[in-house]
């Protein structure tokens, strides 16, 4: 193994693949870091040019510009509210706040720091640990993601805290939005009327662009005063003494990230949202989460970076997509005469583990990087909103137009825009809406698979043991959740 | 409070009426929970939700009326203008750039959107706003049509033509 990481690094040191490799950092990151601009489409746009070279140098750009776009997507989530990339829609609920307080600096550091040393993480995974997690990953299957989804979903009683009713409208409003489409298991089209756009269903994109990007514009409509927002001067410090007093968070959250990275069909951003709801679980302060602070950084920033490597344990070893990203990678590898499995790292170890140094690699040219990037997107917060508002509506509609090339999409994107803005003023914690969005399909998939499986026995939920003690601590959380809100009102209620 | 009335209310019927469409769908038949199993037990729940949400706005409504009632409250004016209602302007402009967009191409349609916004915003300068738009807009779509080959709309007949120089 040693000598093949060495191979590696030979093959990555060599002029024509260092340059490809640099050139492929600097514009994953920077369409990463544009609204609507995914790792999925970064990977499809550069898959022609890639075509024409050698596996080696080919797969150093279709990963890199992958990797690089998800560390990126977490500029405009603080900057603009708007997730640059769906792995970074957690990263919004308190990136944001952060930035609106005039820390910008600071929340673009703790971003960069977390995603660095979540990659570093998912790298090590990768470089020494792909066949033993390809195995742990077959030990998972529908109860075991039934009851990770669960677990993911029973965060909504944090989130929404300050009142319980409204965060679980938002929640199964959210779980609703993923029932629409095509049913995947019978073929049956839901809540459609027949239009063939939605048959799909409801794209993910189309409703972060909305409920967040454009809700905010519309809001900032409404405000008589142009209000500045005085960025204090913080020393943009890529630093881990940053993360150092939420040791415990990224550990955390890179396990996290790395677990459900490597189980196939949920991808990193999954892995964001589920450790953003473990992050509030388990905080002394969970009513703090939404209000700007670093943890609620930490922890999606950190998974999804270790997700987005660990999606490409299940390619390379089994030949199963991780994620969307991995599902295209996939048509790269057979493009180039390969075939991802087993027997890809017997038969092509230096292609393997020079895509595995790569990314590894990637960490240490984001931190080189970040730093004036981060300098000149803080000041970036020195324009004037009404010329920023007009690039931001803008890039919006292409980042949603560009997904399906639809018009659809875009009206999609003004409805929800409209439900956002409305949704924050009666405090309808927009996180539960995604929650529901985003796990909502996998709970159901999961869940019917499971009952398929067993007969129509409910018994399957407790014969597999990863399934009891997810399902148990999804409860029990619930349950302490619960009660201590409830706990909190009735205190905060006899103080008065 | 009379938002919260609003949305309680919309949430109520919204959930009743898809709650109906989904038991009504003619499904094919599954053996276990089928296709409209998840979205009924999901509807089910908001409407008993939205209700209970319902009654509690109403609830608390009545309280603030009678703790308010001693107060002359003069009814607000409605002005499309006014700044708590820019907003629906905001929207109309996005709804009409929409619906202009196919014809008249990505270039044109953002170009006046943009104008729009930093008006609306508050521009000190109309023309300098209207010759940044459209150089903006030009980088805009040669970045995104020409370099990252993302198919953005043409318009239709001669404004197609034109555009095609560009993107």
């Amino acid at each position: 193994m040693l000598n093949n990481i060495l191979n590696g690094f030979a093959n990555l040191a060599q002029p024509t693949n260092l340059l490809i490799f640099l050139a492929a950092s600097l514009v994953g990151f920077l369409g990463g870091a544009l609204p609507g601009i995914s790792g999925t489409m970064m990977i499809i746009l550069f898959l022609p040019l890639s075509y024409a070279l050698d596996p080696i140098p080919a797969f150093i750009i279709l990963t890199t510009v992958y990797s690089a776009s998800v560390f990126s997507g977490l500029i405009c989530a603080i900057l603009f509210r708007t997730p640059g990339t769906p792995e970074a829609v957690a990263t919004v609920f308190d990136g944001y706040p952060m930035s609106q307080k005039g820390r910008t600096g600071e929340a673009l550091s703790i971003g960069i720091t977390s995603s660095v040393v979540g990659g570093l993480i998912g790298s090590f995974f990768l470089l020494t640990l792909t066949p033993l997690l390809s195995k742990f990953a077959l030990s998972f299957s529908s109860p075991e993601y039934f009851s990770l989804a669960v677990m993911g979903l029973t965060v909504v009683v944090s989130l929404g805290s300050k009142d319980l009713l409204k965060g679980f409208l938002g929640v199964l409003f959210g779980l609703f939005l993923g029932t629409v489409g095509m049913d995947g298991l019978t073929g049956t089209d839901r809540f459609t009327f027949g239009n063939p756009n939605l048959l799909g269903g409801i794209g993910l994109i189309p409703v972060i662009i909305g409920l967040f990007a454009v809700s905010e514009v519309l809001r900032k409509s409404q405000q008589k005063e142009k209000t500045e927002i005085l960025t204090k001067k913080v020393e943009t410090k890529i630093s881990i003494k940053l993360l150092s007093h939420h040791w415990m968070v990224v550990a955390k959250s890179a396990l996290i990230g790395t677990v459900i990275g490597i189980l196939p069909g949920i991808g990193a951003t999954t892995a964001a949202m589920v450790s953003y709801s473990e992050a509030v679980r388990s905080s002394k302060h969970p009513e703090l989460f939404g209000t700007g602070i670093p943890e609620g950084i930490i922890a999606p920033e950190t998974a999804n970076n270790a997700a987005a490597l660990g999606t490409m344990i299940p390619l390379i070893s089994l030949g199963i997509p991780g994620g969307a990203s991995t599902a295209v990678l996939i048509g790269a590898f057979v493009m180039h005469g390969l075939q991802p499995g087993p027997m890809l790292i017997k038969e092509n170890p230096s292609l393997v583990y020079t895509i595995f140094v790569t990314m590894l690699m990637l960490n240490f040219v984001i931190l080189l990087l970040s730093k004036p990037f981060i300098k000149l997107f803080t000041k970036i917060m020195t324009v004037p909103y009404h010329i920023l508002a007009g690039f931001i509506i803008v890039f919006s509609i292409i980042g949603t137009y560009a997904v399906n090339n639809s018009i659809m999409d875009i009206w999609l994107m003004l409805l929800f825009g409209l439900l956002g803005f409305y949704f924050d003023k009666i405090h309808i914690p927009l996180a539960t809406v995604i929650l529901g969005l985003v796990l909502g399909p996998l709970t159901e998939k999961e869940f019917r698979r499971s009952l398929e499986m067993s007969g129509g026995s409910l018994s399957i939920f407790f014969e597999h043991p990863i399934c009891v003690v997810l399902l148990l601590i999804a409860l029990l959380s619930l349950a302490l959740s619960i009660y201590s809100t409830l706990k909190k009102k009735a205190n905060s209620k006899t103080d008065r | 409070m009379s938002l919260d009335l609003i949305f309680a209310s919309i949430s109520s019927v919204f959930s009743l009426i898809f709650f109906i469409i989904s038991m009504t769908n003619p499904a094919r038949k599954s053996t276990y929970v089928g296709p409209n199993g998840w979205p009924n037990f999901i509807l089910g729940t908001m409407f008993i939700l939205s209700i209970w949400y319902l009654i509690r706005t109403l609830v608390r409504k009545k309280i603030e009326k009678k703790e308010k009632e001693s107060v002359d409250e003069h009814p607000k004016k409605f002005s499309l203008l006014s700044y708590e209602n820019r907003h629906w302007i905001l929207l109309c402009v996005l709804v009409v750039y929409t619906i202009v967009l196919p014809y008249l191409g990505f270039f044109l349609s953002s170009v006046g959107l943009f104008i729009y916004v930093a008006y609306s915003l508050g521009t000190n300068s109309i023309r300098k706003t209207i010759l940044f738009s459209v150089i903006s807009m030009a980088l805009v779509v040669m970045l995104f049509g020409k370099v990252l080959s993302i198919s953005l709309p043409r318009g239709i007949g001669i404004i197609e033509t034109i555009t095609s120089f560009l993107y």
